[in-house]
């Protein structure tokens, strides 16, 4: 992952009415793929938003590419391709047509063969390309949107819950396709979702955010070392219900579940857990066919994180 | 290039306002309205004063149209202003435009003036189309006269806009936009119903400020730019702020309404606006 | 805005349709009379009439006038010195004989009627032109007298005796917008089909 910084918030705060969207948000947007993590309330859209000029922020600034995002904002948008999660197009034209007028929005001349190649690589069908936008399904309706986004070869894309209304298999191609851009293009992408695990597969930095706050920001690896050092451990074990009462009662146990038949259990401390767990399942005279070791995710990490905010 | 920018989305901003069927209701109602006022002379003259009647007959229908043309425009512009921009809002589309460079100032104007334009446009040719229809054998009069329709209905129809946008902007949702819009103008319109004439004879206080308001004012505008001169006003109502102000007090007036309330929009939306839901 | 034939041809269509139900309902004039200044002996009074092309009238050189009533000294000392005087009393019918002549020209200058006659009398007129028609009556008889006209038309009239230019204008506005649609349409489900015939024969292949 780059360490350059195209974009920076600092201390950003907005309210709207009595509600606090963003609350002294400080976050750096880097070139390479940037994942936005929250939940829904998270702020992620405002802070979409905010950085392209479509809100002011009461306190603080936002920059992008060097330029402050509200008073500097058609500079910003310039650079910036966005592809929304509410899908708005002019549906009385085609798809051709909208791309061509979002591109003479962008100040950008795109010939017919671009249109095409770009129709072509996010895998909008050929045959709908002069159906009006009123006529496509939600997955038509969102390559588009991504074909729009990724007009005039932008520096940032800004994917704002790209896979919302995708089919699982879509979903892949989509996921696919952003390392892809990312290389051929040299473009940098933020995308904001609530589906962690699609994120850790195509972000390089991360930012976790919860109630308009900043909880975490940094790469995979930086984010596993700053978690707690709990882990999780699945073990296959009979009959599952006698060692789970046992567990139950470890002190180091943070969590424990049953789950078809398999206890997952985290633990604080590695250790004492190793040590203590044969003699466990001695007490409980059950048999043990099976522990796995189960790598920390981005999952656990959000959570962990939110928690300790709490 | 930026007006090249903005006449591309012009072109599609008023595709998509006067799509099917937006516009054959609107011409529809406009022709049920137009003519309706049109009728021929049905008094028998002196030849020597025939052409000053005959002009007094054309001024008197190019007049007696444009009023019945006001409520259809109103309607339909204050419908299709809180449409375009509450329904642009409400489905992400004004933020999808928003997030590429173009400038607020450019977005506003094009939405405004993708309503107000065509109406103007469609009010003058459906007025000059049928009073045409029946004073054809002096066409260059019938055109000269129709010409001051213009900005008088334009005038018009921006304080309307003005107006529709302002709920739109301060509403945020489509329906309840449109009915308040619509409810709004609508009842800024109805002072233009009341028989001045006769409300001032009978005494009543305010008949002399209806020609303030910004319709009534805008018709008697145009009256006297028509040349249009009341007759048998009787001497105690001749001293009433209609037959004695001029035409350009009114012209000042339809200007100051349109200024206190599309500027302050203008101004509003390109240095405030938020979009947020 | 896509402006094409078939929306071109609906709106012909909506405005033509709305003229034509607008002439079937409005009522076309009856009947109406005037009268100026008496005319003097051998001096012609030159009358203006607009007309639409209404179908066969008849214009009618009239015998009888109205005469308003003198104010009387109640009258003089009630008026206030400006504006109107009301004056009491019945208006006061005169009915003379004189002998008329009547010309009519039409508004290209075609002389449609001329004719001389002791009054009342009228004479049928096609008026089949939009426009001034001048009645020219010049007083043939032996007093000054006022010379009204009238114009009368048949109490029953069909559509064809309206407005006979705005009928044929909302016709061919009717009719070219059917053809015009009825154009559009069937280019739009041409063009339909042929996208459909195309997609299978690529399909096939």
């Amino acid at each position: 992952m780059s360490c350059e910084v195209i974009g920076e918030f600092k201390s950003v705060t907005k309210r709207f009415g009595a509600t606090m969207a963003l609350d002294s948000l400080s976050l750096k947007i880097y070139r390479g793929v940037n994942g936005l993590v929250g939940p829904n309330g998270a702020g992620k859209t405002t802070a979409i938003r905010l950085s392209l000029g479509l809100i002011k922020p009461n306190v603080g600034s936002a920059e992008l590419f060097g330029s402050d995002c509200w008073r500097n904002s058609l500079v910003v948008r310039s650079k910036v391709g966005v592809l929304y999660e509410k899908l708005a197009f002019y549906d009385h034209l085609s798809g051709f047509e909208q791309l061509k007028l979002m591109a003479k929005l962008k100040g950008v001349s795109v010939s017919l063969v671009e249109l095409k190649e770009l129709l072509g690589i996010v895998e909008l069908d050929t045959g709908a390309h002069d159906r009006r936008i009123g006529v496509y399904s939600a997955g038509m309706r969102q390559r588009l949107g991504l074909a729009q986004a990724l007009i005039g070869n932008p520096e940032l894309v800004i994917l704002d819950e790209p896979t919302s209304n995708l089919d699982p298999l879509n979903r892949a191609k989509i996921l696919e396709l952003i390392p892809l851009l990312r290389k051929e293009k040299n473009v940098s992408f933020l995308i904001s979702s609530h589906i962690l695990p699609e994120l850790e597969k195509v972000c390089d930095n991360f930012i976790l955010m919860n109630k308009g706050k900043l909880l975490r920001q940094g790469t995979l690896e930086q984010m596993f070392d700053k978690s707690s050092s709990s882990i999780k451990f699945v073990i296959k074990v009979q009959p599952v219900e006698s060692v789970a009462i046992l567990l139950k009662n470890e002190e180091y146990v943070e969590d424990l579940s049953v789950i078809d038949d398999s206890l997952h259990v985290v633990v604080k401390d590695v250790t004492l857990f190793k040590q203590r767990l044969p003699l466990l399942i001695g007490q409980a005279g059950a048999s043990l066919d099976e522990v796995k070791m189960i790598e920390s995710d981005l999952e656990a990490v959000f959570k962990s994180a939110v928690e300790k905010e709490a | 290039m930026s007006f090249r920018v903005g006449l591309a989305l012009l072109k599609t901003e008023i595709g998509k306002v006067w799509g099917r069927p937006i516009l054959e209701i609107t011409v529809a109602l406009m022709a049920v309205m137009t003519l309706m006022s049109v009728q021929p002379i049905t008094e028998i003259v002196r030849h020597s004063e025939f052409l000053d009647i005959f002009r007094s007959a054309v001024m008197g229908s190019v007049s007696a149209t444009v009023a019945s043309l006001m409520l259809p425009w109103i309607i339909m512009c204050s419908v299709l202003m809180a449409l375009s921009f509450a329904r642009d809002y409400e489905s992400g589309l004004m933020q999808s435009i928003l997030s590429t460079p173009i400038s607020r100032k450019m977005f506003f104007m094009v939405k405004f003036f993708a309503v107000v334009l065509p109406l103007v446009l469609l009010s003058w040719v459906l007025t000059t189309f049928f009073v045409g229809l029946t004073f054809y054998s002096s066409p260059w009069l019938v055109l000269q006269l129709s010409f001051y329709m213009l900005p008088v209905s334009f005038l018009s129809l921006m304080f309307c806009g003005g107006l529709g946008v302002l709920v739109a902007l301060v509403v945020r949702r489509t329906i309840p936009a449109v009915l308040t819009s619509l409810l709004a103008n609508f009842f800024i319109w109805y002072p233009t119903t009341i028989d001045t004439k006769r409300a001032l004879m009978e005494g009543v206080g305010y008949a002399n400020y209806l020609c303030l308001t910004p319709h009534d004012g805008a018709l008697v505008f145009l009256d006297k730019l028509l040349g249009i001169v009341p007759k048998g006003i009787p001497l105690e109502i001749a001293d009433a702020l209609e037959y004695t102000l001029p035409a350009s007090s009114f012209a000042v007036l339809l200007v100051f309404y349109v200024c206190i309330l599309v500027i302050p929009m203008f101004v509003y939306f390109i240095r405030r606006f938020e979009i947020c839901d | 805005m896509r402006l094409n034939a078939t929306r071109l041809g609906l709106i012909l269509v909506i405005i033509g349709v709305i003229m034509l139900f607008n002439l079937w309902t409005v009522p076309v004039i009856q009947s109406y009379k005037a009268q100026f200044e008496p005319v003097d002996l051998g001096e012609t009074f030159a009358y203006g009439l607009f007309l639409a092309p209404l179908g066969l009238g008849n214009i009618g050189v009239e015998s009888d006038t109205v005469v308003a009533p003198k104010p009387s000294q109640d009258d003089i000392d009630n008026w206030s010195g400006e504006g109107s005087m009301y004056v009491s009393g019945d208006v006061i019918r005169v009915e003379y004989e004189a002998f008329v002549r009547l010309v009519v020209v039409s508004p290209s200058g075609v002389t449609l009627v001329d004719t001389e006659g002791a009054t009342p009398y009228s004479v049928p007129v096609d008026f089949t032109e939009r426009g001034e028609y001048v009645l020219y009556v010049t007083n043939l008889g032996n007093e000054t007298v006022p010379i009204p006209v009238s114009i009368k038309f048949p109490p029953e009239t069909g559509v064809v005796y309206r407005e006979a230019d705005k009928f044929f204008v909302s016709i061919i506005l009717t009719a070219s917008g059917t053809v015009l649609l009825c154009i559009g349409l069937a280019t739009t489900l041409l063009t339909k089909h042929k996208k459909t015939t195309n997609k299978s024969v690529a399909d096939v292949i």
